[in-house]
């Protein structure tokens, strides 16, 4: 990540255009298209309007950094707690919904639907808002004729060809259900790998032709997904042996503590996972890093048997700690919740920020929120380690949201995520 | 929520991952709700120390307790010099031979200088060299999970300061020869350092092994490593030494902070040397015996295994190693997971006696079935 610029200055309407022709000059300059560039300068400038008009005086910092996806620009400003509410998404929309000629006050929405990606963070007692626009990354088409492999199979560099290579060649061999959307822009991918957000390891034969590939992602510095293996020649076994070998080889002295399937493929060796019926219909690969110590988690009552035979299956020792009872007095007049937005699929995760007292209208809002933008999955995860969030997931639960998955270790505990229905 | 003191550290440090160890057992015992619990996860001697050994132990005197021990273990030194032929002054006893690693690396290195080992060993060599800031070499074993020499020769530049050889190599057992070690001390000439860490020298049976005690008399940059916690059963009282020339201990020593060494492992490191054919005859006894059931087992339940030196064995699982893990401590026995090793497909375990060896290796084909 290259830092390209810093500014701090007191809330002032009067900068939001300054600011916002700053940033659209930069963007273009940095390599991004002008569409994009100017999508940027209007999030920068809805957000900075917005928190004018919002926090008038208080001093924000404002950062702009390039990495290899694209440009990143980051406000932030201390933790208010008394007008937190403001940062919810859909406090925006409703001021919209409720009056429309009220332009300034659509701020953060209209940010969030300009700009590629727009989420919330609290670090270190500030409040930060992340804006982040991607370069225009070629979209490539199948491979037509796939190579004759020929000779021994080993591990090979993934360099950008290879990467490339074996993007265009899933394109061919495999359903796009079997595969994410990154495929499709191999320098996107790439772009995730210099990033180290994302890994690869390929498997080649002798005359250098790319006969397997694997990535994974890092979720957090303790988990990961992985994509694949996807398998190009007729040694499907062999090829997939190497390439979960070389993984976890790979992994091995990290912080990593889980790997679980993003997308997994029907080649992935038995050898290397845990495969765990999550219901009927799912599957979960799982592969835990560590030697298995116990560890607390804090969840409600009502899913309390829910997360004891989810544990059962995989063998996890937990102190389940059932949290129903907690000091209303308190929490805070107002609680937030982030979202990350996969806008592809149109998948939504709720991520909870700080517990409130208006909790459950929030959680009804942010529903609201999500199938009026149209996305069509609902998610929403708590981190098991945190009473309070084990306490919002039972408002989750009363709101229409029911467990879906438990990530062991993928938090600063188990992460459990929880999927509406209607 | 990042760290408000993370600035404060340097980056080489920021980015290293500390080791968490096991807990206790009877913590252990706690959590997976079982009455007993074998470990076979440490390496360590089942049988305990030596008969001399045990009684001193029971009549310690506590009045050693408020006085500081001899600072650089003056009267152990004398023993280990007499027993193996050398100056007192070429021995340096640490708080286990971990602590004298960090003492070779601080005295040798700086930043911008990097040590060279294997990717498939004990890890605190890199793991010092990493939260020193010190690049850690890592080249491959050979096709039959052995140091290999030449790639470790190919690595070396004008930076490197110290090739670390474990012999026997932990987790692997395998070994090199005189032939190989002279051949291959002879090829780096001096130019670094070279630690052979011997902690399970004691186990050693074959006959061509590499003793590094001796080939210190022609190759004056050797250094070598050795243990009380493997063979001497005094894992507890963090105790190990090492070796070498008058010129290069007296570089070493510059980086050692004296008193490490506590009065009791000192005394009872000087009784365990001094009387120790018996324990070391009936421990090799003991790992023979446990390494044949272990073997036979393994090849009738078809998995591939090593034969190496050493009281453990690695053994390749047709599952996840940590799965493994979970389902044997239920029935009551601590394996070591090998994906922390860079071996994520195999286990080892520890040679312990003949029945617990029998009832482990019940359980592991019960829960391979
Ligand atoms: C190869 C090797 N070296 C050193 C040690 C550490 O020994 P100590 O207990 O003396 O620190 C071990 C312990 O597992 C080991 O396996």
């Amino acid at each position: 990540m290259v830092q390209l610029f810093q500014l701090s200055f007191n809330a002032d309407i009067f900068y939001a255009a300054v600011v916002a022709g700053v940033i659209e000059k930069l963007a273009v300059k940095e390599g991004l298209t002008e569409i994009a560039s100017s999508r940027l300068s209007l999030g920068t400038e809805e957000v900075v309007a917005y928190l004018s008009n919002k926090f008038s005086g208080k001093k924000i910092d404002v950062q702009a950094t390039k990495n290899a996806l694209g440009v990143q620009i980051r406000f932030s400003l201390p933790e208010l707690f008394s007008d937190l509410h403001v940062f919810n998404l859909p406090t925006n929309y409703r001021s919209i919904l409720d009056d429309e000629s009220n332009f300034n006050r659509m701020g953060l929405y209209l940010a969030a639907r300009f700009a590629d990606g727009f989420f919330i963070e609290l670090k270190n007692q500030r409040i930060e808002m992340t804006l982040k626009q991607e370069y225009e990354f070629e979209t490539i088409h199948k491979m037509e004729t796939i190579p004759q492999y020929r000779g021994w199979f080993s591990i090979a560099d993934s360099n950008y060809d290879t990467v490339t290579d074996a993007c265009a060649i899933i394109l061919n061999r495999y359903k796009s259900d079997q595969y994410a959307s990154v495929v499709h822009k191999p320098e996107k991918l790439w772009a995730y790998m210099q990033e180290e957000i994302f890994r690869a390891c390929s498997v080649k034969d002798e005359a250098g032709n790319v006969a397997g590939f694997l990535y994974w992602e890092n979720l957090s510095n303790k988990s990961a997904n992985f994509y694949g293996p996807y398998i190009f020649a007729d040694d499907k076994k062999t090829i997939a042996q190497l390439l979960f070998k070389h993984m976890f080889e790979t992994i091995a002295k990290s912080s990593l503590l889980a790997v679980f399937n993003g997308i997994a493929t029907s080649s992935v060796p038995g050898n290397f996972f845990e495969k765990i019926m999550i219901d009927e219909a799912r599957l979960m690969y799982y592969r835990q890093l560590n030697e298995e110590v116990g560890m607390v988690v804090r969840t409600p009552s009502i899913l309390r048997q829910y997360l004891e035979s989810f544990y059962k299956k995989l063998l996890l020792i937990r102190d389940i700690v059932v949290v129903d009872e907690y000091n209303k007095s308190d929490k805070q007049k107002c609680s937030v919740f982030g979202i990350d937005f996969d806008k592809i699929n149109k998948e939504a995760t709720i991520i909870p920020l700080i517990d409130g007292k208006d909790a459950t209208a929030n959680i009804e809002s942010h529903i609201n929120y999500l199938r009026n933008e149209n996305y069509s999955e609902i998610y929403a995860r708590f981190d098991m380690f945190y009473a309070w969030q084990a306490i919002l997931a039972e408002l989750f639960y009363q709101n229409g949201f029911q467990p879906y998955l438990v990530k062991p270790y993928a938090g600063q505990s188990d992460i459990l995520i929880m999927k509406f229905y209607e | 929520m990042s760290n408000p003191f993370e600035h404060l550290i340097p980056s080489y440090v920021q980015q290293f991952e500390s080791y968490i160890p096991s807990k206790p057992d009877d913590e252990l015992k706690r959590i997976f709700g079982i009455d007993h619990l074998y470990r076979l996860n440490n390496n360590e001697n089942f049988m305990g120390p030596s008969k001399k050994v045990k009684e001193f132990m029971q009549n310690v005197n506590s009045g050693l307790i408020p006085v500081y021990p001899n600072g650089d273990s003056f009267n152990l030194r004398y023993t280990l010099a007499e027993k193996f032929g050398k100056s007192p002054e070429q021995f340096l006893v640490g708080n286990g031979s971990n602590e004298v690693i960090t003492c070779v690396l601080k005295a040798f290195c700086e930043q911008g200088d990097n040590i060279i080992t294997t990717d498939q060993t004990y890890a605190v060599y890199e793991w010092v060299a990493e939260f020193s800031g010190i690049e850690a070499r890592l080249t491959p074993l050979d096709e039959n999970m052995a140091f290999e020499p030449q790639r470790i020769l190919d690595a070396i530049d004008q930076h490197t300061k110290i090739i670390f050889i474990c012999n026997p190599n932990n987790p692997t057992g395998t070994f090199w020869t005189k032939e190989v070690m002279a051949s291959f001390l002879e090829k780096v000439n001096n130019r670094c350092i070279v630690v052979i860490d011997e902690a399970y020298f004691e186990y050693v049976e074959a006959s061509n092994y590499a003793n590094g005690m001796y080939l210190m008399e022609q190759f004056p940059n050797l250094v070598v490593f050795r243990t009380f916690s493997k063979m001497y059963a005094l894992a507890s009282l963090r105790i190990g030494y090492l070796v070498a020339s008058m010129d290069v201990i007296s570089l070493i020593r510059k980086t050692y902070v004296v008193y490490s060494v506590n009065s009791l492992a000192q005394m009872t490191a000087q009784i365990a040397i001094s009387d120790d054919e018996e324990l070391i005859r009936n421990t090799r006894q003991m790992v023979r015996d446990g390494k044949k059931i272990l073997s036979d087992t393994c090849s009738r339940l078809n998995l591939y295994h090593t034969h190496g030196e050493g009281n453990f064995m690695m053994i390749k699982v047709p599952v996840p190693d940590t799965l493994l893990y979970k389902r044997l401590i239920r029935k009551g026995y601590v394996i070591r997971t090998m994906t922390g090793f860079r071996f994520p497909e195999w286990i080892r375990v520890s040679i312990l006696p003949v029945g617990i060896m029998q009832g482990f290796c019940e359980s592991l084909e019960e829960v391979l079935s």
